[in-house]
């Protein structure tokens, strides 16, 4: 992939884009592994244009109680990327994380919130450490800010700068599964200020599959 | 009365004057819905948009509801055009919070919740409308919703419950 077609847009749909969002949610999900200690697997379902309006069709209900991991992209490619949980998952993650029963942890206290902030951490260098190997594109992350509340509420974050320019989003749907739990996230990134989004993933132990 | 939930989705406007049509947006961050009703018309309308202005200006602009100072305008005017009276509106204003709270991340979308309320309320203040109530601005997302037999808005927040603006 020569160095001047490079951008977002091009990493997400261009003609290498499978193998390199197979790539990056394989090393994302080995990093995830080693940090939860418990096998976790990303595919990458589907990726598709979403206009602005209909977001909420493709991602679920614009109400559902949601924890939000942001970053802001800087580097050779700029932009923002949200990892995003069902808050129920988002528990269900710190549990993992703590070594605790599943069920233990009920809200997302300042423990919790930073523990969510280092699964969106590790999740986004994850993916740009993979982005960098293959296309020597370098981007780092911001720290990350935690956010809980409406996912209609969190996505406006993102999708507002991609309305400055744009009507709709690229959205790569993925899903998370550990060896217990399905985990439905959405890992978005989002170059500015035309933005691209990452959507659905399934995490299987040990490979990236695409339905 | 079986309510019929009409969804105004982002970057989107609804006028209606079907009684039991219920206008509602959903999950407001720095979003704003601005909300307007003719009680003696039973008419209202809700808009839903992300940014304060467009880059491109009104005229070429192909999707005014994103944007505050474009959509308001285009609001009032199917307003009038389904029987409203502009002078009998009652305004409300809803969102325009600030979602992220972090000084590390300089980003000029961070700031857009207070900008979208800055921009209706002087939108609204030229085109001779008053605020009535508004309930705007904090650091969660809303849910907006507009009952067009009685124009009574209700606005849900996460953790917080409900507001009744009748």
């Amino acid at each position: 992939m020569p160095n001047q077609e490079l951008s977002w847009e091009n990493i997400i749909t261009g003609p290498q884009s499978e193998t390199l969002l197979q790539a990056a949610m394989y090393r994302t999900a080995t990093n995830l592994s080693d940090m939860i200690g418990r096998a976790i697997t990303i595919d990458v379902l589907d990726v598709e244009t979403v206009p602005i309006n209909k977001v909420f069709d493709v991602v679920g209900s614009p109400e559902a109680e949601t924890a939000g991991a942001y970053l802001l992209i800087e580097g050779d490619l700029s932009g923002q990327a949200i990892l995003m949980l069902a808050l129920e998952d988002a528990l269900h993650m710190v549990d993992l994380l703590m070594g605790d029963t599943p069920g233990t942890t009920q809200t997302l206290d300042d423990l919790g919130r930073s523990a969510i902030a280092e699964v969106g951490n590790v999740t986004v260098a994850s993916f740009l450490n993979e982005v960098a190997s293959i296309t020597g594109v370098e981007a780092r992350p911001s720290p990350p800010v935690v956010i809980v509340d409406m996912m209609g509420a969190i996505l406006n974050v993102v999708i507002t700068p991609v309305a400055v320019t744009g009507n709709d989003l690229v959205l790569v749907k993925t899903k998370l599964q550990e060896t217990e739990k399905i985990i439905q996230a959405h890992f978005w990134v989002l170059p500015e200020p035309t933005m691209i989004t990452f959507g659905n993933v399934s995490i299987h132990p040990a490979k990236v599959n695409r339905d | 009365m079986t309510e019929t939930v009409r969804s105004v989705s982002i970057g989107e406007l609804v006028v209606s004057k079907t009684p039991n049509d219920l206008l509602v947006a959903y999950g407001l961050g720095s979003c704003v819905a601005v909300c307007a009703y003719d009680p003696r018309a039973r008419i209202g309308g809700m808009l839903h948009a992300l940014l304060p202005a467009s880059p491109n200006g009104a005229a070429s602009e192909t999707n005014p509801a994103k944007f505050v100072r474009e959509g308001i305008p285009v609001l009032l005017k199917e307003l009038a055009k389904q029987g409203a009276n502009q002078s009998r509106l009652v305004v409300r204003l809803c969102g325009g919070a600030q979602m992220l709270v972090a000084a590390q991340l300089n980003n000029t979308s961070l700031n857009i919740g207070s900008r979208n309320v800055t921009a209706a309320t002087e939108t609204l203040k030229n085109s001779g409308l008053r605020i009535k109530d508004q309930i705007t601005g904090g650091h969660a997302g809303r849910t907006v919703k507009m009952n067009i037999s009685t124009g009574k808005i209700v606005v849900r927040t996460l953790g917080q419950g409900e507001q009744v603006l009748d």
